[in-house]
């Protein structure tokens, strides 16, 4: 997200000046420039159609009373209908909906009130004079209407506004300026919409390296063994460490990896993953480990690079400042976050990290821990089996193609902004960007589902082709490094080639753009039978042929393609079987 | 905390530290007596004079545990009035806190 910093408007019934002020002026990735919208104009700017720039990312954040006048009537005591107050809702959330049209992206607040609103006391949580009661239905009414918009994400500030304590609110502020927040409100702010916009750069990380002795569990398990730590039982130190642990579950359970990076005997420490009664990770819960007396800087890159993830990625958590200096001078990429001494904050201070926050989750991102397990197993069984070929037969590989479907957009997108060396022309589309680009005349999207006996490894590949007369340009061919190498790439042309012949198309073509890491992905092409133009950096192929598909891979389409569908009957059944 | 000059001088340098993280490297208020804060050559526009009102009611509070109030006479209307310059400030808020005690 390095470069040009990016334009947010800032759109609100009350000032945002100061807010915008902190948003440009905190160093913290991405750079941002602020508009602040006019005064008390929130919906004219969410509905202005021309003035706003296309591309930047608007930040909403109102006061109930002044969106939703109904709610306004209902804090003076007066009758309100509760269903004319959520319909009002619903008109807002329309106004959001429209701008998003234009924006790129819109943060939108939940509803707030100030601390000091006491309500009306006991009636407040009843109907149907209670505020809160109200304001409870219209956030969930706002939430409901605007989930499953793409591009636009929910904010909750009642995070922000707990943690400013008493000096949140200032109605002294408010007659002065118009802002009804304090500092401290306002600079928690900038920090969740820069971690937002990280979120939905694909920034987030996905890697958290532990260390073992006093961070995992208490003590040291080489020389206590591992029925003498502390973790668990009937001790405030133990059940600490035990809670560490559950929060370092729930984030696997979300799709975040786990690694551990120990100076232990590596016998000894995996005896103790599996053999202590109270612990909650397992052996199985890590995607790998580095048990040894090695510098702890190299065990992670190690680490990183057998899970095929960049550093910037890695998050590492050890007791220990020696070694949390050692990693973050050799590895400035890794996050190296300060360890709190006192056992007892570790598992609040992990959860307080926004940096594994995804905008969105997948199943792909769900059952990640168990794909890295099964391709752990694929590993070993490649080292026991020593043909490369007879490998590839043994893991059953099975491939299944879809069209660009309600059920796969959100995974499609993902994989087009996240996948970056397997990646022929490193587009990047935001959901409507590429869902207008996919239904585009000539144009189709394949993608690409892959399990073997090991497991489901989910939608990792993607190929668009653009037909333009006997010419088929094939312009994106995405696919996730996990799966590279297993005869997917050569499946996933055999399906692109057997399409363009029956389109009548005469020639193949794709260019290659290169990046700073999309080298893999040259190198699978220039060994992949095209014919290449060098100097203009295009593959091609004499579509008179067919593209031979990989025996150990079974290929078919999705049932729900539906008999209506334009890839019925293309026969990649038949292409696969045709043999190398 | 004692409510003389040298103290107060301190909290109001703490409101400056906050309020340059508004600000620009290159709009950044020097925190030293002599700094103009309000008025012809002053560093603040009315929402920042409006913010470093509200922080140093705030840590004045928080350091000397007494309320104070900048906003009794209008703090807009004069240009020699005590937000004038970082040095009058404190020797306001020293005034005031003694009052209060």
């Amino acid at each position: 997200m390095n470069g040009a910093s990016i334009l947010v408007d800032l759109i609100s019934d009350f000032n945002l000046q100061t807010l915008g002020n902190y948003l440009e002026n905190d160093e913290a990735e991405p750079q941002l420039s602020a508009r602040v919208a006019p005064y008390g104009q929130a919906i004219s700017t969410l509905l202005k159609p021309n003035g706003r720039e296309q591309g930047s990312v608007a930040f909403v954040w109102t006061s109930p009373a002044s969106v939703i006048p109904s709610f306004g009537e209902a804090l003076q005591f007066r009758p309100v209908a509760e269903d004319a107050i959520l319909a009002e809702v619903r008109q807002f959330a329309e106004y959001i909906v429209a701008a998003k049209e234009r924006i790129r992206s819109v943060l939108v607040c939940t509803w707030t009130l100030p601390d000091w609103w006491r309500g009306h006391g006991l009636l407040d949580l009843q109907k149907p004079f209670g505020t809160r009661n109200l304001l409870l239905k219209m956030n969930l009414e706002l939430v409901s209407a605007l989930q499953d918009v793409a591009g636009v994400y929910i904010l909750d500030p009642r995070d922000w506004m707990q943690s400013a304590g008493k000096n949140a609110h200032s109605p002294k502020l408010w007659y002065l300026s118009k802002m009804p927040y304090g500092a401290e409100v306002l600079k928690r702010a900038a920090q969740e919409i820069k971690s937002a916009l990280r979120s939905i750069a694909g920034q987030a990380r996905k890697l958290i390296v532990v260390d073992l002795d006093d961070t995992l569990w208490g003590g040291v398990v080489g020389d206590a063994g591992w029925e003498n730590l502390r973790l668990g039982g009937h001790d405030h130190i133990g059940e600490a460490y035990a809670d560490f642990q559950r929060t370092l579950k729930g984030f696997r359970n979300r799709g975040v990896l786990l690694a551990v990076a120990s100076k232990n005997e590596e016998s000894i420490a995996l005896e103790a993953l599996r053999l202590h009664p109270e612990m909650i990770l397992r052996p199985e819960d890590f995607a790998g480990w580095r048990i040894n007396w090695n510098d702890k800087a190299g065990n992670i890159a190690e680490l990183a690079a057998e899970l095929n993830l960049g550093l910037q990625s890695v998050v590492f958590i050890d007791d220990n400042p020696v070694e949390r200096a050692r990693v973050r001078e050799a590895l400035p990429e890794v996050l190296v976050p300060e360890w709190p001494a006192d056992k007892t904050l570790f598992a609040s201070t992990l959860s307080q990290m926004d940096c594994f926050d995804a905008p969105q989750l997948t199943n792909e991102d769900l059952s990640r821990a168990e794909m890295y397990v099964a391709e752990g197993r694929r590993e070993g069984l490649k080292r026991e089996v020593p043909r490369v070929e007879d490998w590839l037969a043994s893991l059953r590989t099975k491939v299944v193609v879809e069209e660009l479907n309600s059920s796969n957009v959100v995974r499609v997108t993902q994989l087009f902004n996240k996948t970056n060396q397997m990646n022929l022309s490193t587009r990047r589309l935001t959901q409507n960007e590429l869902v207008q680009w996919a239904g585009g005349k000539s144009r189709k999207l394949f993608a690409f589902r892959v399990s073997d006996r090991f497991g489901d490894s989910g939608l990792t590949g993607i190929v668009t082709l653009e037909l333009n007369g006997g010419t088929a340009s094939m312009v994106d061919f995405i696919l996730s490094c996990r799966v590279m190498g297993r005869k997917v790439e050569e499946t996933m042309l055999a399906v692109a080639i057997e399409y363009c012949r029956r389109q009548q198309a005469s020639r193949l073509i794709a260019e290659y753009v290169p990046t700073a890491k999309n080298k893999p992905c040259q190198e699978f092409w220039m060994r992949s039978g095209f014919a290449y133009d060098e100097a203009q950096r295009v593959f091609w192929w004499d579509l008179a042929q067919g593209y031979p598909a990989p025996s150990s891979v079974a290929a078919e389409f999705a049932p729900e393609a539906g008999s209506a569908s334009p890839m019925r009957g293309l026969g990649v059944e038949c292409v696969a079987e045709a043999g190398n | 905390m004692l409510p003389d000059y040298e103290n107060a001088i301190s909290v109001v340098y703490k409101v400056l530290a906050e309020l340059n993280l508004q600000r620009s490297r290159k709009a950044r208020i020097d925190p030293s007596p002599h700094t103009a804060l309000f008025g012809a050559d002053g560093a603040l526009d009315s929402l920042a004079l409006s913010n470093l009102i509200v922080l140093t009611e705030q840590k004045v509070q928080e350091a000397f545990g007494v309320e104070i109030d900048l906003t009794e006479d209008d703090p807009f209307g004069s240009e020699n009035g005590p937000l004038r310059t970082v040095d009058t400030l404190a020797l306001h808020i020293t005034n005031l806190v003694k009052q209060q005690l």
